[in-house]
């Protein structure tokens, strides 16, 4: 099977993204699958959810390129920032303050969009199944071109008008990608998160979502302070309560991507 | 004020990379949908399944699979050889199966008393058996009976069918493919049989002829 690469992203923050990010490259871990999560939010949080320290390791991966380098970028140098999350099948390239100004030099370069899919082949094959990319909320330049990277991208929303204009920008994203720039990759799937069916706001915010979506809505992850409990202890929701509902759901999330071609 | 809904109204400000904003449904349709893996028929394993050998022993079943494993090849393809191998010898004189009626007494167990009656007289005297020993005799787990022994092999049917013809209707299909398995085994070891792996072919290989 060859590398699988999901990206998941809004362009909304707070929706949920690092969280689906780290819970689903641990479940598909916990599955016998090689995972890398790669961490391309400037906020570093992949690598705190796992309870490891944020580090300027993208940066350092995305810079390999910049220079440009005949003979390409130093291999074992580049190999040497995959981390072990500390969990068996699971690795992470984490991020930090330093991947703003990757992004910025990036974009003063007018690097392609092909840019960051030219840095994951380094990284692809050696018997890793799936690489789960973390975006930041803005169209600053790594998004796209993360997305541009992407077999799949998972879009994360929470039920409410700005997170759902977050992915109607997303989605515009996406076509124009495809359209312009030949992306070859597709939307998976839309994944209602902090999901609260108490209230009416949130119950037309899903009837909008459904009509427009359709079959590409996902089953929602309720909100759950287990997961806000996971982040602040550095444990995914496998590890501190695998009988929980959220853990249940986000395994509904897991099967879909197993069952990708 | 009525409420807005993000996904069918048109965008007030338009996206850097089109200059379009249309609505979601609309723009959904440029996307493909995502494909599934697609599941397996198992049509191939219904048309060659694989045929049962009662009465082949464990060791056999163990040094076919250590071959198979040495060579990178299937067991099947190492018991089909030994197999072919065995069948080509039968078929130029170099192996013959003799069957002998087995010699063990309690095969062709008999006895006195089919009845109640003694099976014995003394001149008109007719005693009665003595009274028969209460509860089963335990049977020892330690060695498994020949038959319990199963071996699975995903052989083609030509071959089976071959084995068949040779056990007849006087020995067991079992022991008769053990007999095989054990001379091409045999053979192996002492080096007059040689099995040569080859890479095998994938499914995904196509090309034109160019007509």
């Amino acid at each position: 099977m060859s590398t699988r690469i999901i990206c998941i992203a809004n362009h909304k923050g707070g929706v949920g993204k690092t969280t689906t990010a780290v819970t689903l490259g641990h479940g598909l871990a916990r599955r016998g699958k090689e995972v890398l999560i790669v961490d391309f939010d400037p906020q570093g949080q992949s690598a705190t959810f796992l309870g490891i320290n944020p580090s300027a390791d993208i940066y350092f991966v995305l810079a390999s390129r910049i220079a440009g380098e005949p003979r390409g970028p130093d291999l074992t140098a580049l190999k040497q920032r995959v981390r072990s999350s500390g969990r068996k099948n699971l690795w992470i390239i984490p991020g930090g303050t330093e991947t703003a100004i990757a992004q910025t030099t990036i974009v003063a370069l007018a690097k392609p969009v092909s840019y960051i899919a030219d840095v994951l082949k380094y990284f692809t094959g050696n018997g890793l199944h799936y690489i789960i990319l973390d975006t930041s909320p803005s169209l600053g330049g790594l998004q796209e071109r993360a997305v541009w990277a992407s077999d799949y991208v998972l879009a994360p929303v929470q039920p409410d008008y700005a997170a759902a204009q977050g992915l109607r920008q997303l989605i515009t994203t996406l076509t124009a990608l495809r359209q312009e720039k030949g992306w070859g990759g597709t939307l998976v799937g839309v994944l209602p998160t902090l999901y609260d069916e108490q209230t009416r706001e949130t119950r037309a915010e899903m009837k909008d979502v459904t009509r427009a979506f359709g079959n590409l809505l996902l089953p929602p992850i309720h909100r759950a302070t287990i997961l806000r409990e996971c982040a602040a202890e550095g444990l995914t929701i496998y590890e501190k309560d695998p009988g929980s509902r959220a853990a249940r759901e986000y395994e509904a999330v897991v099967d879909l991507v197993c069952s990708l071609a | 004020m009525t409420r807005r809904n993000v996904f069918e109204d048109e965008l007030p400000e338009s996206n850097p990379l089109t200059g379009s904003a249309g609505a979601v449904p609309g723009l959904l349709s440029h996307l493909p949908p995502p494909e599934r893996k697609k599941k397996r028929t198992r049509r191939w394993e219904g048309a060659n399944r694989s045929k049962h050998y009662r009465g082949v022993p464990a060791d056999l079943r163990t040094a076919i699979r250590e071959i198979a494993e040495t060579l990178s090849v299937p067991a099947d393809e190492v018991a089909r050889a030994f197999i072919e191998y065995a069948i080509n010898c039968i078929d130029v004189g170099t192996l013959r199966l003799d069957g002998r009626i087995n010699p063990r007494p309690h095969a062709q167990k008999m006895t006195l008393y089919p009845f109640n009656g003694a099976g014995w007289a003394v001149k008109g005297w007719n005693p009665q058996p003595p009274p028969a020993p209460s509860g089963r005799r335990k049977k020892s787990k330690s060695d498994p009976k020949a038959w319990q022994e199963i071996a699975h092999y995903r052989i083609p049917d030509e071959l089976h069918e071959r084995i068949k013809d040779i056990a007849y209707i006087h020995f067991p299909i079992g022991e008769v493919a053990a007999v095989l398995l054990k001379h091409g085994l045999e053979a192996y070891r002492a080096g007059t049989l040689q099995l040569t792996p080859q890479p095998s072919t994938t499914a995904n290989v196509r090309w034109n002829s160019g007509r």
